[in-house]
């Protein structure tokens, strides 16, 4: 937004700065403005160059204003004046100032060596020198004040300080290290907005200008290794606390059992396993009556394996092994062992039951019959 | 001969002298075996006949009285072998029985051949076994044998 002519405004401080305003609030463009001294001086910036009273500033809409210096031609004899009556007056200043300081050192001593004078003296002694300060200050202070204007106006401190300063002497006698340590550095990092400026870091844009190549191929790994003490390492690692920590169920669920048993050569592992003590440790019979054999006999193909099974050959090494004749000799001899035995049963019943009749004929007494007297 | 040697004699489940059943069932058993050695005999005769002359080979025709005596004469030697041997013919020993002399022991053969050819020869002097308290039949009661139950094997028939 451009301003008017009429609103713009020109002002020259006392230490030489030109600034120019807005008086509608409006935004005045440094494009629109033309900067040109008449009477042929150099147009210096705010870094210490000097602008003369015939500054003149003109904007692009064809106004043109002429910087109003508000110094005017009073404030210039004024200036004259006090400097005259200033140069005029030191030697009286000095007289004045030597007087004063001469009572007072009579006053003071006087005061050391009488006591009725230092009570004389303790409660309102010092009005009438306060008074007559008071009374010097309320009258030179404008003028003093003009004096210092003028003089800071018309010298450039900082050039005088640049062109006779030896800053770099300067700078060396300085002990950085007892600034440094009246430096609260815990009041300023508590001042300091961390968050803040993390923030407003780019992490991005400063890592990927890093070369981590570079880096990395400039370290000598073997050397950091060698250097490394592992044992200290895992020494004061909580292992316990971290596997406590790992939810073991997730991680088996998450292992592909199948691609590692593949990739395992079980036969070395097997060999050292005692077979014969983990059977002797097993509990056949339980594990036996967990069996559900009928499902397993159902898909048995029964027609398959004896078709595999040479039955003739084996029935032939059963009978080879077998005492046939033995068995059937033995048998008949048992059933007639056991035929003949039934019949001498019989017999001596027999023998017995015919004795018992011709005793009871003739009433004999039986022993050998069987009955006992 | 006293208790306990009847005893050990009989296998020790009988001991007494056998009765008029068993020593018959065991007759009629050695009159059968005496039948089959007659005509095993026989057999044998006619066999070496046709060996001898196969062409003119007919049965021979024995007459009655001497299938008779032969049969007779096997029955003799029959039971005076087992008897002098054993001390039981087939038929005692499926009877479980055994002859023994006086003293208990196996008769010899000649008291074996006396009571062979008298038993042949007068059978019914077993009956006599009936009546007797002690058992005995008309052999046993000349002889002084007796027969008791033994139901033990032939290989402890020897003398006693």
């Amino acid at each position: 937004m451009g301003t008017s002519a009429d609103a713009t405004r020109l002002h020259k401080s006392p230490h030489g700065v030109v600034t120019v305003s807005s008086s509608d609030s409006g935004t005045v463009s440094s494009d629109s403005l033309t900067v040109s001294s008449s009477d042929g001086g150099t147009v210096t910036s705010s870094d210490g160059g000097s602008i003369s009273d015939n500054v003149t500033v003109s904007s692009s809409d064809g106004a043109t204003m002429s910087a109003q210096h508000d110094t005017d031609l009073l404030g210039r004899a004024v200036h004259l004046a006090v400097g005259t009556a200033w140069w005029a007056t030191g030697p009286i200043r000095f007289g004045g100032r030597l007087a004063a300081r001469t009572a007072e050192a009579v006053v003071s001593d006087a005061r050391k060596r009488s006591p009725w004078l230092h009570m004389r003296t303790q409660g309102g002694g010092s009005d009438p020198r306060s008074g007559t300060e008071q009374l010097i200050q309320a009258v030179l202070r404008p003028v003093i004040t003009r004096v210092v204007d003028a003089a800071l106006a018309e010298l450039d401190l900082t050039e005088l300080i640049l062109a006779n300063v030896d800053l770099d002497a300067v700078a060396a006698q300085l002990d950085v290290e007892a600034v440094i340590k009246r430096v609260d550095l815990d009041g300023v990092v508590a001042g300091v907005d961390l968050n803040a400026a993390v923030e407003r870091v780019d992490l991005d844009r400063i890592v990927n200008r890093i070369d981590i190549d570079g880096v990395v191929a400039g370290v000598n790994i073997d050397a950091v290794i060698d250097r490394v003490d592992v044992d200290a390492i895992v020494r004061r690692v909580d292992l316990d606390g971290a596997v406590a920590l790992v939810d073991l169920d997730a991680v088996v669920k998450r292992l592909d059992l199948n691609e590692i048993a593949d990739g395992l050569d079980l036969d070395p592992l097997v060999a050292k396993v005692d077979l014969e003590a983990v059977v002797n440790r097993l509990d056949i019979a339980a594990v036996v009556a967990k069996v559900d054999p009928d499902p397993i006999v159902a898909r048995v193909n029964f027609d398959a394996a004896m078709a595999q099974i040479d039955l003739i050959g084996i029935a032939q090494k059963v009978v080879d092994g077998i005492d046939l004749p033995g068995i059937i000799r033995d048998s008949t001899g048992s059933l007639a062992s056991e035929a003949v035995h039934g019949v001498r049963v019989q017999g001596q019943q027999a023998d017995d039951a015919v004795g018992q009749l011709v005793g009871r004929v003739f009433r004999r007494r039986a022993a050998l019959d069987g009955l006992h007297p | 001969m006293t208790q306990a040697n009847q005893q050990e004699i009989t296998g020790g489940s009988e001991h007494r002298p056998a009765g008029i059943v068993t020593r018959a069932a065991a007759m009629g058993v050695d009159c059968a075996m005496v039948l089959v050695l007659g005509s095993l005999l026989y057999l044998a005769v006619a066999g070496a006949r046709l060996i001898w002359s196969p062409t003119t080979f007919t049965w021979p025709d024995v007459p009655f009285w001497v299938t008779v005596s032969v049969e007779l004469t096997i029955a003799v030697l029959y039971l005076t072998a087992s008897w002098a041997m054993t001390g039981r013919s087939y038929g005692a020993s499926l009877l479980g029985l055994r002859v023994l002399s006086r003293r208990g022991h196996i008769p010899g053969w000649a008291l074996s051949f006396l009571r062979a050819v008298f038993c042949v020869f007068f059978p019914v002097g077993l009956a006599w076994v009936i009546l007797s308290p002690e058992r005995r039949s008309l052999q046993d009661v000349v002889l002084r044998t007796v027969v008791v139950y033994d139901w033990r094997g032939a290989e402890s028939s020897g003398p006693q």
